[in-house]
């Protein structure tokens, strides 16, 4: 396989996976509505794979889990956004979704490793840009 | 075999690729099905019917 092929073949399986994930995640928060329609309260995490990257921005602001004060919280989103699209992704989908390095990669088309590396990398210059804005390591 | 051939080959009913597929999204539909750390078999077997779906209508 020369390499214009190898690349067009991982675009493909890429724009594949991301069409997957997202028909399943619809199928699943579709499933546990009607599964759990008369109860108050939804399993953990059942509505947040329809949410995109600024809803989970926002969420950083409104109610983080973690306990830092406001003026530190901006700071973090200020820096989150300053990723590339993919180490966004990656991030959102390793911490708020949970998957596994080798799930995220199957839905880029990539292997674990490159899943791997993406994740640690962002944490690394959310962590170093953070500290420069002046925030608490 | 290059990836738009597995899905043209899945299409036309092909098992083999279609297991294929299958294998390849195994991962991420037991993620998903799981709920509160649990298997839910039901919604498994809906997510598989779903990648299927998708393999069908997926714009190529």
């Amino acid at each position: 396989m020369c390499p214009k092929q190898k690349s067009d073949t991982d675009l493909l399986r890429a724009s594949f996976s991301k069409y997957v994930y997202t028909a399943l995640c619809n199928k699943r928060n579709r499933y546990l509505s009607k599964k759990y329609r008369h109860d108050r309260e939804l399993p953990a995490g059942c509505n947040e794979y329809e949410m995109t990257i600024d809803d989970y921005l926002s969420l950083l602001n409104s109610k983080s889990k973690l306990e830092l004060q406001l003026a530190d919280l901006y700071e973090l989103k200020a820096t989150l956004e300053t990723l590339s699209q993919l180490e966004q992704e990656v991030i959102i989908l390793k911490i708020f979704h949970g998957l596994k390095f080798h799930e995220i990669a199957c839905l880029y088309g990539k292997n674990a490793k490159m899943a791997k590396n993406t994740y640690y990398r962002a944490i690394a210059k959310v962590r170093a840009l953070y500290i420069e804005r002046g925030g608490k390591a | 075999m290059i990836f738009r051939n597995l899905l043209l080959e899945a299409r036309v009913g092909d098992p083999d690729c279609i297991s294929q597929l299958f294998e390849m999204y195994r991962a991420m539909i037991t993620g998903l099905a799981k709920i509160d750390g649990i298997i839910d078999e039901d919604l498994e077997q809906e997510l598989f019917i779903t990648l299927y779906q998708c393999i069908e209508k997926f714009p190529l």
